[in-house]
């Protein structure tokens, strides 16, 4: 009976043991998400071929936007701009 | 309510940024009209978020937040070198932010910082692979990104060795960008169009971690695009671009691509990176 015992609490320990071990690697996922709001009235018309048109690096297309006051879909950059530094 | 401004090195902007559960619900504006946005993610536990936004001198820096204390605390600014900083995401423990700066030969190339603030270090690619939008997996032992050359997703280990191809070997059939790895680490979600039809819309699809078994999600046809998808607690994600309102909105949907949901039907553009 007493073998039975121990056998049985070493055993609960080894289970603990390697339930910890788990946990410690565990993060629960979010079920939030961030987004950006653009301003209204300051609709970017943002798709892959607008994409492709200004290229991927699109600050300079955007400071171009902000700086003409006007749709980006309305005045794509001809070519993929070249990084700032 | 909302941060305004979101941080004084912040150059002014009429962005807003948006927090919300993915299905919709509970909508907050945590930065209002607070800067000009490039992207902003959230930690896979959601207690940190990481932007990049425009500084008074006109270059993309990343900022990371602490979450749970919005309104008490400016957010940490991570870089200041005078270039522009793109597309930071945070590893699963919210230690580390992977992003990506442009060498002088316009290649890109994958940095890590310190959440906490510290030094940039490259990751070691080869000049062949301009590295888009890294982001790590959730056991944060590795790093998918899409190569900008080829417009295929690439997996590598964090010190940039070990690269394999997940999707679009070679590069000749599709555009494959915004790569996502589920919370399980089993499946790997992006969007693709055709290059041999480049007017063909954009659409999310799934596939295991390994590449195999490529599944689209969305038909978008031609009335718009949905791209940009995200894995997010048991959905995901996605932005979808109406040609008809030529508005983006936040979507999401089941993992098998049933159910799909606008969460932001608005007149307002919204997306995870611009």
């Amino acid at each position: 009976m007493r073998k039975a015992l121990l056998l049985t609490f070493l055993l609960f320990l080894a289970a603990a043991w390697v339930g910890c071990g788990e946990s410690t690697h565990t993060v629960t996922p979010t079920s939030q998400v961030a987004f950006i709001r653009a301003a209204s009235g300051g609709a970017l018309a943002y798709n892959h071929q607008s994409r492709e048109l200004r290229g991927l690096r699109a600050l300079p297309a955007r400071k171009a936007h902000r700086a003409w006051g006007c749709n980006l879909m309305l005045t794509p950059l001809p070519m993929e701009p070249t990084p700032l530094s | 309510m909302g941060l305004q401004p979101y941080a004084y090195t912040i150059a002014n902007g009429t962005d807003s940024i948006v927090v919300m559960k993915d299905d919709g619900t509970g909508q907050t504006v945590v930065a209002n009209q607070a800067g000009y946005f490039y992207s902003v993610q959230l930690s896979l536990d959601g207690k940190k978020g990481v932007v990049s936004a425009e500084d008074e001198n006109g270059y993309l820096q990343i900022f990371v937040a602490n979450m749970a204390n919005l309104q008490n605390g400016n957010p940490l600014q991570l870089t200041t070198d005078a270039t522009d900083h793109y597309v930071p995401q945070l590893s699963p423990d919210d230690n580390t932010v992977v992003f990506v700066k442009y060498d002088s030969a316009g290649i890109g190339r994958a940095y890590t910082v310190p959440a906490g603030g510290g030094t940039q270090t490259m990751i070691s690619t080869p000049d062949t692979i301009d590295v888009w939008t890294p982001s790590y997996t959730p056991d944060g032992k590795k790093i998918v990104y899409e190569d900008d050359n080829l417009d295929c997703i690439n997996m590598m280990n964090l010190d940039g060795t070990g690269m394999t191809t997940l999707t679009n070997a070679g590069g000749t059939e599709y555009f494959d960008e915004f790569p996502s790895v589920s919370p399980d680490g089993t499946k790997l979600v992006f969007s693709r169009y055709g290059k041999a039809t480049p007017t063909t819309s954009e659409d999310v699809y799934i596939a295991n971690i390994d590449g195999s078994n490529v599944t689209q999600l969305t038909n978008s046809g031609t009335a718009g695009e949905a791209w940009h998808p995200m894995f997010v607690n048991n959905k995901i994600v996605f932005v979808y671009y109406s040609f008809a309102t030529s508005d983006n909105d936040i979507y999401n949907m089941n993992f098998d691509g049933s159910a799909a949901k606008d969460l932001t039907n608005n007149s307002q553009d919204e997306y995870f990176q611009y």
